[in-house]
């Protein structure tokens, strides 16, 4: 296996090593788990919120949620980083735009699967992260630039058709498009 | 553009306006109900999340370790009293809890005094205890000789641990449990009191078993799952 791939897979063991522990209770591994991955959590809470005072209480609840959701977490169906994204960014977003969070802890989606992952399966996994690259790569600038700021800076279709200045319907369709060539793109 | 308006609004691509965050509100609840419903949308959940959530490769890391106190102020600065008697609470059982109480109550009306006069002169039968838990099969009795001040405990039932250890804590009623020490699960432990313990052991005291990693729970405040707990009752002489 290339030295990259196999130093990604033992960073993604550990972070999988210690969300299970923090399901037993384990204090020290919550908090070596906080030092391993909340300055990328705490980067998505700042782009999407766009305040540090609102980024830091978003951060405190995140990882509160942690604590009292990591029973949720279902090792080789979801990545780690990716849960714990995923939880990060749908709580800023829930924060910025006053909704109420619904379905947001993804235990549902994973009770659909329980095996381990193979290797081949985490090399995959891995390989993913090149393949979103090239997809996005495939669509027009533009139009990946729209898709990025909806992830990442969360984004609605008012504020991307407002921010490439087009109407909201076709701002619309044309992420929808894109969309549908990402699927396609990333299913190959 | 318009021509664009005829591509085709699949579920794929509701999956993914919904991971992205790009529904409206009601569009977003009758999605979370049909996810709730159809595995195959929840698949595609899976799919989008997963693939979309590498996208935050990009996003700068921006430290802030001095945030980590305050989270643990907010989940642990309540563990050594509240928490702790919530999960106690929830290890004994709401029937044994409220007789918990019922008995606490009665000490404080009735026999509060004759108690304390009775601790003092250590002409008192034994303290004793059952420990033991609903959903755990890991039981011990424990009894406590107040003219030796030693505690003895010994399992009855519960697993043999290889890579944590049990631990035995005594807590007075709102207080912070106190470790008296790591105990194993097949033999007689005997563990001598100091004054500090024994002061505090009255009616309504309670002994419990937690599990913890090797050597027993490293900061002295409990850790893992209570396994075990009964409340002290004095055993006439």
């Amino acid at each position: 296996m290339p030295p990259h791939l196999e130093a990604g897979l033992d960073a993604r063991a550990e972070i999988e090593q210690l969300i299970g522990r923090v399901s037993l209770g384990d204090r020290a591994a919550f908090q070596t788990l906080y030092s391993r991955t909340h300055a990328k959590l705490f980067g998505i809470c700042l782009r999407i919120l766009n305040n540090r005072q609102d980024a830091e209480e978003a951060l405190q609840e995140i990882f509160v949620k942690i604590w009292h959701r990591s029973n949720q977490y279902r090792q080789g169906v979801a990545s780690p980083m990716s849960w714990l994204i995923t939880l990060a960014r749908n709580h800023a977003l829930d924060m910025v735009r006053g909704r109420k969070p619904v379905n947001d802890d993804l235990d549902v989606a994973q009770d659909l699967a329980s095996a381990d992952p193979s290797p081949e399966d985490q090399i995959l996994a891995m390989d993913q992260n090149r393949q979103i690259e090239t997809c996005m790569e495939e669509l027009e600038p533009q139009r990946a630039d729209a898709v990025r700021l909806a992830y990442l800076d969360g984004h609605t279709y008012q504020d991307l058709a407002d921010r490439f200045n087009v109407p909201l319907n076709t701002m619309k369709t044309w992420l929808r498009r894109s969309l549908g060539r990402l699927k396609e793109c990333l299913s190959q | 553009m318009t021509t664009d308006d005829d591509a085709p609004r699949t579920d794929e691509i509701i999956v993914a306006e919904y991971v992205l965050g790009l529904l409206e509100e009601d569009e977003r609840e009758a999605l979370t109900e049909r996810l709730n419903q159809e595995p195959h949308l929840r698949a595609l959940e899976t799919f989008w999340t997963e693939r979309l959530s590498l996208l935050a490769d990009e996003v700068p890391e921006v430290e802030a370790p001095h945030l980590y106190d305050r989270i643990s102020d907010r989940l642990f600065a309540d563990a050594r009293s509240i928490g702790w008697w919530a999960r106690l609470t929830s290890a004994l059982g709401v029937w044994q809890a409220t007789a918990m109480s019922a008995v606490a109550a009665l000490v404080i009306v009735g026999f509060v005094t004759v108690l304390f006069v009775n601790m003092q002169d250590r002409t008192m039968g034994d303290w004793v205890a059952t420990l033991a838990a609903e959903d755990s099969d890991v039981a011990f009795v424990a009894s406590i000789d107040l003219d030796d001040q030693i505690l003895s405990i010994s399992g009855q039932s519960g697993a043999v641990l290889t890579d944590q250890d049990y631990e035995l804590w005594i807590i007075e009623p709102d207080s912070a449990p106190v470790s008296l020490g790591v105990v194993p699960v097949n033999a007689q432990t005997n563990l001598r009191l100091d004054d500090a313990n024994l002061a505090g052991v009255r009616e309504g005291s309670i002994l419990a078993i937690t599990i913890e990693p090797l050597g027993g729970a490293p900061e002295g405040i409990p850790t893992g799952p209570v396994v075990a707990a009964g409340p002290l009752t004095i055993q006439a002489s």
